[in-house]
């Protein structure tokens, strides 16, 4: 199959590359929006310098990342209708894209989330500029579960949506912790420089949520990996399991960054927050390799039985 | 182990999107069937479910021309087993083209042939 897009012959990888990019894209900035309110709401103390702007900053971060999110999702539609239905360029999907979006199980999912996606940005609207201070907790939790509920619905949009039913809560775990881990990363990062009285406080309210996640992460993983793996063979001679493999290395390369930070910068935080800066950023660039993985794996035939 | 596990991410990045991960198990009739008498209707069963709104499946004489069938439905069972209506087919080679797409977006393609041949 060649995809005639933007005017020029390209085989068939570069959609599926552009697939896993924009995939893992979507992914990253609906992670970055729900952490943000998790450390903006959640993490940020209430009253040390430069703590109000940073929380200003990761809320503007939010509000940008959500039509970003919905922007990516439906630029996500054409792209993989081309490949439902396995015609040559953009062009000739334009025909079938009212059929997925209202005819497909695809399509269902990506109604749902772009629903979910508008509601939790005016939830977040109004969280931040409602003067009805009463509801502001509640428009707050409300936001997060909506966007958690995003994060959760991600399998759905490829191999979960033909598992057995057993198969899919370890999934959409897995999504809902690396969005969380990841996903504070950014705004992690921008406390540090933003507000470094504030950086030890907040990473060590992370830890705690860090730890779950990363725990979540390796059950929920192990348990894919076997399912979907199967066997040592195919995780070392298929494209499959050398993913896995991929994700697994870049998975342990960040829990030792996480582990130095943890254990020697952030007791040193608040005197200088150098260092923090460097290995957040190196984290920040480790999980975006791995979203871009785990958006390569989507795309990926499973060798094992997949709960079939 | 090394250079396989650098093929295998190689070969990553240049899968085809036609590597299947789902597939046709099996059909009724089967591929190479010879019947005695003709089918009224083609029974496909997929290892995952199928979006019917996509589906394509042609079916042809042994001259290549195209016969007019019915659209692929569900089978009421709830399994991942499709039906299309036949029409009354005279004796000789068909030819079925499946073109399908799983629930998990991913594009199926298989074909078989069959024989009405009375006795």
């Amino acid at each position: 199959m060649v995809l005639n897009l933007f005017g020029e012959r390209i085989s068939e990888t570069p959609l599926q590359l552009l697939l896993a990019a924009v995939r893992a894209s979507y992914l990253g900035s609906v992670s970055v929006a729900l952490a943000s309110l998790v450390v903006a709401w959640l993490l940020l103390p209430a009253s040390l310098d430069g703590v109000g702007a940073l929380r200003r900053r990761l809320l503007w971060l939010c509000h940008c990342c959500l039509p970003l999110s919905m922007l990516l999702a439906l630029g996500w539609w054409p792209l993989i209708g081309v490949q439902m239905t396995g015609v040559q360029t953009l062009g000739e999907v334009r025909p079938y894209l009212e059929v997925i979006l209202f005819q497909t199980f695809f399509g269902g999912e990506l109604r749902v989330r772009l629903a979910l996606l508008a509601l939790a940005w005016v939830l977040v609207a109004l969280a931040c500029w409602s003067r009805l201070n009463i509801v502001v907790k509640e428009l707050r939790g409300a936001a997060l579960v909506v966007l958690a509920l995003v994060a959760l619905l991600q399998p759905m949009m490829g191999h979960g949506a033909s598992i057995a039913p057993g198969y899919l809560w370890p999934m959409t775990v897995h999504v809902l912790a690396a969005a969380l881990w990841l996903g504070s990363l950014p705004g992690l990062l921008l406390g540090c420089i933003l507000a470094p009285s504030a950086a030890g406080v907040m990473l060590s309210r992370f830890s705690l949520l860090g730890i779950c996640c990363v725990v979540a992460l390796l059950i929920s993983g192990l348990f894919q990996s076997a399912a979907l793996v199967g066997s040592w063979e195919a995780l070392f001679n298929t494209s499959y399991g050398v993913l896995v493999l991929l994700k697994a290395i870049l998975f342990l390369g960040l829990l030792a960054l996480a582990a130095i930070n943890r254990f020697y910068w952030v007791a040193r935080a608040e005197h200088s927050s150098g260092g923090l800066r460097v290995t957040l950023a190196i984290e920040i660039l480790l999980g975006c390799a791995m979203l871009l993985a785990a958006a390569l794996l989507a795309g990926q035939p499973p060798p094992g039985h997949m709960g079939h | 182990m090394l250079r396989k596990s650098l093929t295998a991410l190689a070969l990553t990045l240049v899968a085809p999107l036609a590597f299947a991960h789902a597939s046709l198990t099996s059909s009724q009739p089967a591929d190479g069937a010879e019947l005695a008498t003709a089918p009224t209707e083609l029974v496909f069963d997929f290892s995952e479910g199928v979006e019917t709104s996509l589906s394509q499946v042609t079916l042809e004489d042994d001259a290549g021309q195209p016969i007019e069938i019915g659209a692929l439905t569900a089978d009421a069972s709830g399994t991942h087993r499709y039906r299309i209506e036949l029409p009354e087919l005279a004796p000789g080679k068909y030819s079925v083209e499946v073109k399908v797409t799983s629930v998990d977006t991913h594009r199926i393609e298989d074909s078989l042939e069959f024989t009405v041949q009375p006795d």
